[in-house]
């Protein structure tokens, strides 16, 4: 009887092994899963950021191309305030005493 | 009395019977088991394979943006920009087509180029209908799965749109060309149309030249997704590298181009002109700082444009050089030896007969014992025949060729190529080509030669990039490239000093600059007929020219077809060459060297 008893004691304590271990094995393997899904999403939402970031950079690069360029420049300047000049102009130093003053 | 044993015994005989049937059941039933495993693993292993990855696996193909081409001065002349399709799919459409199309017919009105661009309220008023009309018809189609209602929309409109909430509109983004500066530099850029597959492509110019380098680069990426199809594991791809085409930088500078085109639109208004080209080159390094023509394209509506002014013509125009050609029969007799800058003409006192032609001056006066310095400035046909016949043909051939008429440039340009160069060179074609008729040569092949004579005998391989970057890597820079030395540094300076006497007193010496001194030459040339001889009263005008001469910023060559005003160059090509160089001295710090 009392052999009997130590066997399925035996028994239980097998199967308590097996299934603690399963259940570690399963938990550790969730766990891991749910990381390379949150790794995966964060990928994803950083992805899309880069995206957004890149979009938005074309944008102001479009923006400021337009801006500079020498056909705005000519909308917005008046040019009509400025004379033509037929020569250039040469501006001389001296270092006479007589310039300085 | 049957004893318990011997039931059991009666059970043990009929036992083996049963079990071998459960066996073999058994058996059978595995084997069956493997036949399937068989048949689904090796038969049909790689197919439930593909299938598997079919239903978890997604693949995105990204198509990176085209390259942007920039000036030599970091300004943006071509780059990208996102546009709008407004598409439709019908079978969810909730109102009807004509609410749907009142709704947003004013929004994309906005943006239809032709009805902003009418001032005519009549036709303003047809083009409405005719885009009510179109929209309705294309919502009306109740069987199609989707529909395309206009394309081209500007941002503004999709946002627009986008607020008004209509169930059935959706929009299809593509990237387009941006030219921020217009026109500008058209036949240098080419432009962005589609091949036959519907795929954009490069034509003309740095588009088509350099097409494989600006497009951009196709990625597939997997990546693994739930039963809705959305992404759960994030992208498998482990390339992170940019797939957007090089950018180019260009050796044209924004404002010396833009001074150019202005001035060339005016100068062909102003001298009645057809058609007109101007080239600056810096002749130490090659380097192309600007280069002009007109007629133009613009490269965001090239389809408007008759195909024929895709071509750039300074590279695919062939034409007589005339005059200017002078620079280079005199530098050739000079660095072959058979005669100096002082040499006297023996025979210029006369018109020459050469067999059955007789050749006469341009402006039919002679001078005898003129020196050759003094008939570059008057541009004396007979005196130019006296230096080829002192050289002979295979001599002046061979100079010739070696200054690269008829050579292609090398140049990262479409379209570049080699040119005919004349096989036959009999005494009157050796006579006629020593003051530029009888030979053809593009402008840029033109400038490339008369270039060596200012870079000290050089000739440096014309260069229109600048650099060329990847997204990724370091920048490719283009270095100056030298050809060969066609002639000695002794025979440029000379032949430089006798082309700023020819500036100073040849016939275009009235507009010679005030405070700068020019090395140059004028060049009127005749336009060969299709039925032989010369076109009557039709004249390229051209004057090619350098400064400082003595050590050289820019070169400059401008070319004007069939002037009106003027038949000669020294009243039409002249005067626009020195206006666009009294700015470009102060636009690249020359200063003045007399007053």
């Amino acid at each position: 009887m009392k052999t009997k008893n130590n066997k399925n004691n035996f028994y239980k304590f097998y199967y308590l092994l097996l299934g603690g271990f399963l259940l570690t094995q399963v938990s550790y393997t969730l766990y891991q899963a749910s990381f390379v899904v949150a790794h995966g999403r964060q990928q994803q939402n950083l992805k899309l950021h880069q995206a957004q970031l890149t979009y938005q950079k074309q944008k102001l690069e479009e923006k400021l191309a337009i801006n500079t360029s020498l056909s705005m420049f000519t909308q917005k300047t008046g040019l009509v305030n400025y004379q033509a000049i037929s020569q250039p102009l040469t501006i001389e130093t001296s270092n006479s005493l007589a310039a300085l003053n | 009395m049957v004893s318990k044993y011997s039931r059991s015994h009666s059970t043990l005989a009929k036992t083996p019977a049963r079990n071998k049937i459960i066996l073999i059941g058994i058996y059978l039933g595995l084997l069956t088991v493997l036949f399937r495993l068989f048949y689904w693993q090796i038969i049909k292993g790689s197919w439930l394979k593909s299938a598997a990855l079919d239903q978890y696996e997604r693949t995105l193909i990204t198509q990176g943006q085209r390259g942007h081409i920039y000036t030599n001065d970091s300004h943006l002349l071509v780059g990208n920009t996102t546009r709008y399709h407004l598409v439709s799919y019908p079978y969810l459409l909730e109102k009807s087509p004509a609410e749907i199309s009142q709704a947003i017919l004013p929004l994309l009105l906005n943006d239809l180029e032709e009805y902003k661009e009418s001032t005519d309220e009549a036709k303003k008023k047809e083009l409405k209908t005719q885009l009510a009309v179109k929209i309705e018809q294309q919502l009306n189609k109740n069987d199609a799965k989707w529909v395309s209602l206009l394309p081209n929309l500007s941002e503004k409109t999709k946002i627009d749109l986008s607020a008004l909430n209509i169930v059935g509109l959706d929009f299809e983004q593509n990237m387009i060309r941006l030219y921020p500066e217009a026109s500008m530099a058209a036949h240098i850029t080419g432009f962005v149309g589609k091949n036959e597959q519907g795929q954009p492509i490069g034509y003309f110019g740095i588009e088509g030249a350099l097409n494989k380098e600006l497009s951009g680069k196709k990625r597939k990426t997997t990546f693994s997704t739930d039963a809705l199809g959305f992404s759960f594991l994030g992208l498998n791809s482990a390339k992170t590298s940019s797939t957007q085409g090089r950018d180019v930088t260009l050796t044209i500078q924004r404002d010396i181009q833009a001074l150019v085109e202005s001035a060339l639109q005016k100068g062909l208004e102003q001298y009645g002109a057809k058609a007109g080209e101007v080239i600056i080159i810096n002749p130490q390094t090659g380097e192309i700082l600007a280069l002009a023509a007109e007629p133009k394209f613009d490269q965001s509506t090239y389809n408007k444009f008759e195909q024929y002014l895709y071509k750039n013509p300074t590279l695919n125009n062939m034409f007589e050089p005339g005059s200017i050609l002078k620079i280079l029969t005199v530098a050739s007799g000079i660095d072959s030896g058979v005669i100096n800058p002082e040499t006297k003409c023996t025979n210029c006192d006369k018109p020459r007969v050469i067999g059955k032609y007789t050749i006469r001056t341009w402006n039919d006066e002679y001078h005898p014992e003129i020196n050759i310095t003094n008939a570059l400035a008057k541009s004396d046909n007979i005196a130019m025949i006296f230096v080829a016949e002192k050289m002979g043909s295979e001599i002046f051939k061979k100079y010739l060729e070696d200054f690269g008429i008829g050579e292609k440039l090398d140049i990262e340009l479409s379209g570049d190529t080699d040119t005919p160069f004349p096989e036959k060179w009999g005494p009157v074609e050796l006579a006629t080509r020593s003051f530029g008729q009888g030979i053809s040569t593009t402008s840029l092949q033109m400038i490339r030669a008369v270039a060596t004579i200012a870079n000290q005998g050089i000739m440096m391989q014309p260069q229109i990039i600048k650099k060329v970057q990847d997204p990724n890597e370091d920048e490719i820079i283009v270095y100056p490239k030298k050809v060969r030395q066609v002639i000695s540094p002794e025979t440029a300076q000379q032949v430089t000093e006798m082309m700023v006497n020819a500036a100073k007193s040849g016939e275009a010496q009235w507009t010679y600059s005030k405070t700068h001194s020019v090395a140059a030459k004028t060049g009127t040339s005749q336009i060969p007929a299709q039925k032989g001889g010369y076109q009557k009263d039709a004249t390229i005008a051209s004057f090619i020219g350098f400064a400082p001469p003595e050590n050289p910023q820019f070169l400059m060559l401008v070319k004007l077809i069939e002037p009106q005003s003027s038949p000669w160059a020294a009243e039409t090509a002249a005067p626009l060459w020195y206006k666009i160089a009294e700015k470009l001295f102060l636009s690249l710090n020359i200063p003045p060297d007399h007053q």
